[in-house]
């Protein structure tokens, strides 16, 4: 499955991201996905792919890293949902 | 430290009217009703009651996807009318310290689509998890942190939750810091979106709404007539900007009116029956806090829910405060166009009496045909009055939980 159109097209829908805007270089600090947003979008991966993601993964820094958790997401299809947020 | 004069220079609302100021209160001039039958989404029983919506209010193209997708619909609204003030009050072209500048806001109920949402996810979608944002979109001084974000406004940023009379309050609040010299400038006012299926469920077991269908909705509220059957909910939001006078003359600020009293005080004896002797209370520090003489009142814009106790016991409140001048006093319910926005009634009515004085002309209350014998006494207005005189006028806020806060407001004399 390819994973970075459905990456970008989350990031469109949620954000209002340009497509054009969205490579797998791109940070997720320029595009300003904080860890509450990043909380947001796997939330939103899970519930579109139907398996719920890693309980511990690094946090990623690119769209690169993220299409990476995700094909892991899908290849074990199954763990517990990630906590990232901060008080 | 000596007092301040404390002027509105700006002022901006999101209505089931719209979000124009004067195009609002043009259209509660001509007395014309922006109540209508409505049906929540996503009931999971058919419920459909006369309230007022803010139909017109897109948040998404207001705001813009990505920041209206951060914020609860009462966020929305609150932003959008402090925005409008903002730019009303011309301060962004000013050299204002916005450090400074604070924000105090009132809701009643905060981020009630969130909560339902929410709860719908976990009760009714058999969810085990629910948006990371609820927490953030759904927390009460939620409205008021997006509005000092997006203006860029550093100081005090507090939200006054009581019940009704919340956004009073929050204006009160605000006029003292600017009239104490502490700031020059606060925006000041509150959003409430209780228009889901929980809330309005809450309401109706109350026994307090006004029933009507699609025909009879937008005359279902009808302040103070020997036929009113109750209060209808409506949704929005408002804010004014106030500025102590000194500060807005020297940047020659277009000034609406001055406010220049405000009086609270609590019933202290039953969760939801009005209490007169608290609402005198509220009524005469009011008048006493602006130096004002009953007398001086030419309108009152009445708390008028429209419920059977509420609106008798204002007005006996009214007449103690006023005696001999009561029947010279204007009065109106403007709720029986506009409804009752709980939280943001108090702001949305204050720019109704803030608009009355800077324009001279006075609102009605609509549907008033046939007045109860126990609400007269004072000069009912049932239809629109320009070219009236108005030297000051109270805008009244009674709330359950018995706190009442009244604010006073003259016609701007330099």
């Amino acid at each position: 499955m390819d994973i970075l159109p459905l990456i970008i097209e989350v990031l469109h829908e949620r954000y209002d991201i340009a497509i054009e805007a969205v490579t797998p270089e791109t940070t997720l600090e320029s595009l300003e996905v904080d860890s509450l947003g990043l909380v947001e979008l796997m939330f939103e991966v899970e519930d579109r792919l139907g398996v719920p993601a890693p309980k511990d993964f690094e946090r990623p820094v690119t769209v690169a890293d993220l299409v990476k958790i995700i094909q892991s997401m899908l290849e074990v299809g199954q763990g517990e949902t990630p906590c990232l947020a901060s008080a | 430290m000596s007092r301040k004069r404390v002027v509105v220079t700006g002022v901006g609302a999101v209505t089931p009217h719209g979000d124009n100021p004067n195009h609002f209160f043009d259209a509660l001039l001509r007395g014309e009703s922006a109540i209508g039958l409505f049906k929540p989404l996503e009931a999971p029983h058919p419920v459909a009651i006369p309230a007022g919506y803010c139909e017109s209010f897109n948040g998404i193209e207001t705001l813009g996807r990505s920041r209206a997708n951060g914020m609860d619909r009462f966020s929305q609204l609150g932003t959008v009318a402090a925005q409008a003030a903002w730019r009303d009050s011309r301060l962004e072209q000013a050299t204002v310290p916005k450090q400074d500048i604070g924000v105090f806001w009132g809701t009643g109920g905060g981020g009630l689509s969130t909560t339902e949402r929410s709860y719908r996810d976990l009760y009714l979608r058999d969810k085990a998890r629910i948006s990371p944002l609820s927490v953030v979109l759904g927390m009460n001084n939620a409205a008021a942190a997006h509005i000092a974000f997006g203006l860029g406004l550093g100081g005090a940023n507090f939200t006054y939750s009581v019940a009704c009379a919340s956004s009073s309050i929050a204006i009160g609040e605000a006029f003292r810091r600017v009239r104490s010299g502490e700031t020059p400038v606060m925006v000041a006012g509150g959003s409430e979106t209780p228009l889901v299926y929980g809330v309005i469920r809450a309401w109706e077991s109350l026994q307090v709404l006004a029933l009507g269908d699609e025909a009879t909705a937008p005359q279902a509220c009808r302040p103070f007539d020997v036929t009113r059957k109750g209060l209808v909910m409506s949704e929005g939001a408002g804010a004014i900007v106030l500025e102590d006078r000194d500060h807005a003359v020297k940047r020659g600020a277009h000034i609406y009116a001055e406010l220049s009293g405000y009086g609270t005080s609590c019933d202290h004896s039953h969760l939801s029956r009005p209490d007169s002797a608290g609402q005198i209370r509220a009524l005469s520090a009011a008048l006493a806090d602006a130096e004002l003489q009953a007398d001086e009142i030419d309108y009152v814009n009445a708390h008028g829910t429209a419920t059977q106790e509420g609106d008798a016991v204002e007005i006996s409140s009214l007449s103690h405060v006023f005696g001999g001048h009561s029947s010279q006093v204007a009065i109106s319910a403007t709720k029986s166009m506009h409804g009752h926005a709980m939280g943001a009634a108090g702001v949305i009515e204050a720019i109704v009496t803030i608009m009355t004085l800077a324009r001279q002309a006075i609102p009605p209350t609509a549907h008033l045909e046939t007045i109860a014998p126990e609400c007269a006494g004072l000069r009912h207005v049932v239809r629109g009055e320009t070219g009236a005189i108005v030297r000051a006028a109270l805008s009244n806020s009674f709330a359950f939980g018995g706190s009442n806060a009244v604010l006073a407001f003259r016609e701007y004399n330099a």
